[in-house]
C-alpha cells in the first residue's frame, strides 16, 4: 500500500470509529506485539524455497478492532486483526470474525464468519473438526489462535427436553499446517520438486454439515456430535515419481461422536469419543489417505488449596482395518502403530491476586517417545495489561511423529498486550 | 379501680417485656443466627438483579477494577442457586460470561464461557480457597459457605456502628475444611447482615476482616450495598459496590444455561 492509502484509511478508520460510537456501537480491541525466536539449530537445512530456515518464527504486531452491537433481537460482531510479520515484511488484515446474530423465541442464528468450538479436551480435539492454526501452536501465539473462523450458518435451536445447532459450511478451510518454510517438519517425499494443492469445489454437495445435540443430566453436560465433509488435517498426499510432482488433496470424512463433563468428587471429569469414518479409503487399502479412526479422551481436572490445579489427561487413537493399513502402507514408510497413546498435564498457579500465572503444559506419548512441552509465566501489569513469556520444547525418539517431527522448532516467546 | 388499673399496666409490661424477648431473645443459637444471616445475605428476594464493581487496592493504593453484572436465582425451597456474571471490565476479561449452580452440601457446578474461542467450559476451584477473579474475596464468601462446615457459638451482643449485634463465633469443624480457624462475626439483631466479620488464620492471627460499609433498604429489603475485604496482614483490600440492586424481577429458570453464557441475555446485563 502506499503512504497516503495508509494515511486516509486510518483517518478513514477514526472518523468510522466515532460515528460508530455515536451509534451506540461498542468498539473495543488491543495491540499485540508478539516475538517467537527458534532455539533449537537448523544449520544446513534450507526450507522448501531452498532457502535456510529463519531464526525467527515470529515477528507479530497486530491491532484488533471489534466493532459490535447486541439488543435482545438481534446482533453484530465485527472484529478484524491489522496486522505486521516481520519475518516476512508483509501487512496484512485478517477478518476473525464477522457475524449477525438474530434471536428468536427458541432459536439463536449465526450468519457469518464465526469461530465455533466442540468438545471437552484440553487442546485435544475429537469432535471439533472446525479449522486451527497449527503452526500458532507450535510458534507461541495466544491460545484464541490456534483457532480461526469458519464461514457459516449456525443454527441453535433450544428445547425443554433437547438443544440442538446445525451447522453448514459451504467455503471448506482446511487447517493451517507448517509447509516447511518457517517451520521444519517431516517430510514424506523429500524428492518432491513441486506441489499442487486440489481444494474441494465450493459446490452445494460439498457444503460441510455438523450436527450437535446437548443437554444436562443430572451433574453433567451430555453432547452428541455428528459431522459430515471433509478433512481439516492430515492433508491426503499423492506423489508422482516420474514427474516429481506432489498432489495434496482433502478427503471426505464423517465423523459420528459423544462427549460428557461434570463435577466428580471435587474436580471436573472429561469424557469425549468419535469415530472417524474415512469415506474416500472405506477398506482401508489407500496409503494416500487416513484409515477410520476411534479416537477417545478423558480427563481430569482438580483445584488443590489457594488458585492451584492440575489437569490430567489420556487421549487414544485407535486406527481401523489395520491390517489393511499395514498392506497398503507405502515402503520405506514408518509404520503407526494401531493405538496410539497421548498423555497430557497440566499445571496452573495464580500468585499476587492472579496477576501472575505460572503455567505448564505437556503432551507425551509412551509408544511414540515425542512430546510437546510448553512452560509459561504472564504476569498482568494492570487492568487490560499483560505480558506473557514461555517456551515450547518439541522432540521424540523418531523424526517422522507427530511432536518429534517439529523438534528444530523449540522456541522461546513473548507476548504483550494493551486490550482497550 | 385503683387496682384494675395496677394489673393492667402489669399485663402490658409483661406483654411487652414477652414480646421484646419473642423479638430479639428467643434464645437463638450461634447456628440459628448464622443460619438467618445467610438468608439475609445471600438469599434476600426470590431473585436479585446488581451492577457490582470490585476495586481491587494494593497497599501501595495500586488499583485493578472488575465490573461484572450479577443475576441470582434462589430455588423454590433455598437449598439450591443460580448465580450468572457477566463481565464488563477489564479488557482481559470483557464479555466473559460465568454461571454457578449452587448447591447446599456438594461441590458447586461452575462454567466458564470464553467469547475469543466461543468455548464453554466446565471450571474447576477449591471454594474454600479460590479468590474470586483476583479479589481479597473467596468464591465462598461471594456465594456462602455451607452452615454445617462450622460449630457457631453466640458468644455475645454488642453494639457496633450504633447498631445492636450478635457476636458469634464460627470454628470449622475440620480444620482442613477452611482457610480460617476461627471468624467472628458481628451480625445485626434486626436485619441479620453481617456487619463485620473477622478471620484469624491457622496461628490465631488476624487476616482477612469484611465490613459492611453501606446498608439501604431496596424494595424494603436491607441490602449491603458497599463492603470491603482487607487483608490486615498485607494491607491489600476489596471494595465492593452495588448498584442498580432490584429485587424479584421474575428472573427465568433458563436464563442460567448454556444458550445464556453465549449469548447474553440483553435486557439483564445492561
Amino acid at each position: 500500500m502506499k503512504w497516503y492509502l495508509k494515511l486516509i484509511s486510518i483517518i478513514l478508520f477514526f472518523l468510522l470509529s466515532r460515528v460508530l460510537q455515536a451509534q451506540n456501537f461498542t468498539i473495543h480491541g488491543f495491540v499485540q506485539a508478539n516475538y517467537s525466536m527458534r532455539t533449537a539449530s537448523t544449520k544446513g537445512l534450507n526450507n522448501r524455497l531452498g532457502n535456510p530456515y529463519p531464526d525467527f518464527l515470529l515477528g507479530d504486531e497486530r491491532m484488533q478492532i471489534e466493532v459490535n452491537r447486541f439488543s435482545t433481537v438481534a446482533g453484530l460482531l465485527g472484529k478484524v486483526d491489522l496486522f505486521y510479520d516481520a519475518v516476512t515484511k508483509r501487512a496484512n488484515v485478517e477478518i476473525r470474525e464477522a457475524y449477525i446474530d438474530l434471536y428468536l423465541e427458541k432459536f439463536d442464528i449465526r450468519t457469518g464468519r464465526q469461530i465455533i468450538t466442540w468438545g471437552v479436551g484440553d487442546l485435544v480435539f475429537i469432535n471439533d473438526v472446525f479449522p486451527k492454526d497449527w503452526v500458532a501452536f507450535l510458534s507461541g501465539r495466544p491460545l484464541e489462535y490456534l483457532k480461526f473462523g469458519s464461514d457459516a450458518i449456525n443454527v441453535n435451536y433450544y428445547g425443554e427436553f433437547i438443544s440442538v445447532q446445525a451447522i453448514a459450511i459451504p467455503f471448506y478451510q482446511p487447517d493451517i499446517l507448517p509447509e516447511n518454510n518457517r517451520l521444519t517438519a517431516y517430510n514424506p517425499f523429500p524428492g518432491a520438486k513441486s506441489n499442487i494443492e486440489d481444494f474441494p469445489e465450493n459446490t452445494v454437495q460439498n457444503t460441510q454439515l455438523a450436527v450437535h445435540a446437548y443437554r444436562n443430566i443430572g451433574n453433567f453436560d451430555v453432547n452428541f456430535y455428528a459431522y459430515r465433509g471433509f478433512y481439516t488435517s492430515p492433508p491426503g498426499i499423492n506423489f508422482n515419481q516420474n514427474t516429481g510432482m506432489e498432489t495434496i488433496f482433502h478427503p471426505r470424512l464423517n465423523v459420528y461422536g459423544a462427549s460428557t463433563q461434570g463435577t466428580l468428587l471435587s474436580g471436573v471429569l472429561s469424557l469425549e469419543g468419535g469415530y472417524y469414518d474415512s469415506r474416500d479409503d472405506a477398506d482401508g487399502t489407500n496409503p494416500a489417505i487416513e484409515n477410520s479412526q476411534v479416537r477417545f479422551l478423558i480427563g481430569y481436572q482438580q483445584a488443590f488449596g489457594e488458585n492451584f490445579t492440575l489437569g490430567l489427561q489420556y487421549f487414544g487413537e485407535q486406527i481401523q482395518k489395520y491390517s489393511q493399513y499395514v498392506q497398503s502402507l507405502r515402503p520405506g514408510f514408518p509404520q503407526r502403530k494401531e493405538l496410539h497413546h497421548t498423555l497430557s498435564l497440566r499445571l496452573t498457579q495464580l500468585l499476587n491476586y492472579q496477576t501472575l500465572r505460572l503455567s505448564f503444559f505437556t503432551f507425551y506419548s509412551p509408544n511414540e517417545k515425542d512430546y510437546y512441552v510448553n512452560p509459561e509465566i504472564r504476569y498482568e501489569l494492570g487492568d487490560g495489561v499483560w505480558v506473557a513469556a514461555g517456551g515450547i520444547i518439541l522432540g521424540g525418539e523418531k523424526v517422522y511423529t507427530f511432536f518429534g517431527q517439529f523438534e528444530k522448532n523449540d522456541n522461546l516467546y513473548i507476548v504483550l498486550r494493551y486490550g482497550f | 379501680m385503683q387496682k384494675r388499673k395496677y394489673i393492667l399496666s402489669l399485663i402490658t409490661i409483661f406483654t411487652f417485656w414477652n414480646v421484646g424477648i419473642s423479638m430479639t431473645q428467643k434464645n437463638l443459637s450461634g447456628e440459628e443466627i448464622v443460619k438467618e444471616s445467610q438468608q439475609a445475605f445471600y438469599y434476600a428476594g426470590k431473585d436479585m438483579q446488581a451492577k457490582v464493581l470490585m476495586k481491587l487496592i494494593s497497599k501501595n493504593g495500586n488499583e485493578r477494577i472488575r465490573e461484572l453484572t450479577m443475576l441470582r436465582l434462589n430455588d423454590n425451597n433455598n437449598d439450591k442457586q443460580k448465580y450468572y456474571m457477566y463481565f464488563h471490565q477489564p479488557a482481559d476479561v470483557r464479555a466473559m460470561t460465568f454461571m454457578v449452580w449452587k448447591y447446599t452440601g456438594k461441590a458447586d457446578d461452575r462454567w466458564l464461557y470464553i467469547p475469543a474461542i466461543k468455548l464453554v467450559k466446565r471450571i474447576v476451584a477449591d471454594d474454600k480457597n479460590s479468590s474470586f477473579v483476583g479479589s481479597d474475596f473467596s468464591y465462598e464468601d461471594v456465594s456462602g459457605r455451607d452452615i454445617s462446615d462450622d460449630i457457631h457459638t453466640l458468644k455475645k451482643e454488642e453494639k457496633i456502628n450504633s447498631r445492636n449485634a450478635f457476636v458469634v463465633e464460627s470454628v470449622p469443624k475440620q480444620a482442613s475444611g477452611a482457610y480460617f480457624s476461627r471468624k467472628v462475626s458481628w451480625i445485626d439483631k434486626e436485619t441479620f447482615l453481617p456487619l463485620k466479620e473477622e478471620y484469624y488464620d491457622k496461628r490465631g492471627d488476624l487476616y482477612k476482616t469484611f465490613t459492611a460499609d453501606k446498608i439501604e433498604n431496596i424494595q424494603e429489603i436491607p441490602t449491603i450495598m458497599k463492603r470491603t475485604m482487607l487483608d490486615t496482614q498485607n494491607g491489600h483490600r476489596t471494595e465492593v459496590s452495588f448498584t442498580k440492586v432490584k429485587y424479584n424481577v421474575g428472573l427465568r429458570d433458563n436464563l442460567f444455561s448454556e444458550r445464556y453464557l453465549r449469548n447474553p441475555p440483553r435486557e439483564w446485563i445492561r
